[in-house]
């Protein structure tokens, strides 16, 4: 099992809750639109019937999150990932110190941010916070310029992007939107952020 | 009192749990509202309290946050002017949003608390407007 987790992707978390809850849908419940005979009433918690508990699921939803920040610690591609890693750890255990039955972090946020740096291997270590719901947040800041993006628990992004304005110095520059995190430096312009949110060289 | 406007003259405290302000650095996260659920941003009245010295509020809030709730000891407290915070967001944000902050004590509990209205959930650009014109960082925990 843990040899399992530890080679934690997306898509695989949906074949082990499959292996370990074989009477529950891990893909949710399927409506059929042309079928009259089938009761598409507002179906039942998929737990109601299962033997496991929400402490279950908590502890569950909590190994993969460390299971997430082991192998940022291990990866040999992403920079600072020992940083990284013991960070997010530290955000983790205060979360959980305050209230251990909260999520500590979003796993769903996590693996978001886990892809994002496995994109953009080349990253200054952000400050990571949590947000109210324990998305994963990571602020860069440089001067007057801020760079901070939310990763959002079903994929994508919001981005606040705030620099200086050359042309009005008394005026800022500020932008935010929502995107996916493979086309955030599509919107931003890389060589902006290079020293401070890009490493130089 | 209940549903008075704080003056924008007046100054609020905001409490701010430790994954919100990472080696005691407060971050915008503090000031963003839970998905689905929250209507008002929780802060505290600081000239309601009535004390001579940014000190003495302090040390009141302090001691009311450690009667409602645990505080951890890398908790913070972030120190606005209520004017300052409306103007940036006002002249800032891309729908000119006119936020309010209104007394709203809590029955038979603090007094001072208030809460900042019309801000919406996942709205990071006025959460990080905000954290723009934060004035002063205190530990939340007494020493």
């Amino acid at each position: 099992m843990m040899s399992e987790v530890a080679a934690w992707q997306p898509g695989i978390k949906y074949m082990l809750l499959e292996s370990l809850y074989p009477n529950i849908n891990p893909y949710g419940d399927i409506k059929f639109h042309d079928a009259s005979t089938i009761d598409q009433s507002t179906p039942k918690s998929r737990y109601n019937d299962s033997p496991f508990t929400q402490a279950d699921l908590l502890s569950t939803q909590d190994d993969q999150v460390q299971s997430l920040i082991y192998q940022i610690r291990k990866s040999n591609i992403i920079s600072n990932n020992e940083r990284l890693a013991t960070d997010l750890y530290t955000l983790f255990n205060i979360t959980k110190e305050e209230n251990p039955a909260s999520l500590g972090i979003s796993v769903d946020s996590l693996s978001n941010f886990y892809d994002f740096l496995q994109l953009y291997t080349n990253l200054v270590n952000p400050i990571l916070s949590l947000s109210p719901d324990y998305n994963i947040y990571a602020s860069w800041r440089s001067k007057k310029k801020i760079f901070s993006v939310h990763f959002l628990p079903k994929g994508g992004t919001h981005f606040v992007h705030f620099r200086p304005n050359k042309r009005q110095p008394e005026h800022k520059i500020r932008i935010t939107g929502t995107c996916t995190i493979d086309s955030l430096f599509d919107i931003i312009e890389p060589s902006s952020l290079i020293g401070w949110v890009f490493n130089e060289g | 009192m209940k549903g008075d406007k704080i003056p924008d003259r007046d100054n609020i405290a905001r409490f701010c749990r430790p994954w919100q302000a990472p080696g005691g650095e407060i971050q915008a996260t503090a000031f963003m509202l839970r998905a689905n659920d929250d209507e008002e941003l929780s802060v505290n009245w600081l000239e309601f309290l009535k004390c001579s010295s940014r000190e003495g509020e302090i040390r009141e809030i302090q001691e009311i946050y450690s009667k409602t709730f645990s505080v951890s000891k890398n908790a913070r407290i972030a120190v606005l002017n209520v004017g300052e915070m409306r103007d940036i967001v006002r002249t800032e944000s891309l729908d000119n949003r006119n936020i309010e902050v209104i007394h709203n004590p809590i029955p038979d509990g603090d007094q001072s608390h208030s809460g900042v209205y019309n801000l919406k959930q996942d709205n990071e650009l006025i959460a990080e407007l905000i954290l723009e014109v934060v004035r002063e960082n205190y530990p939340a925990r007494e020493k």
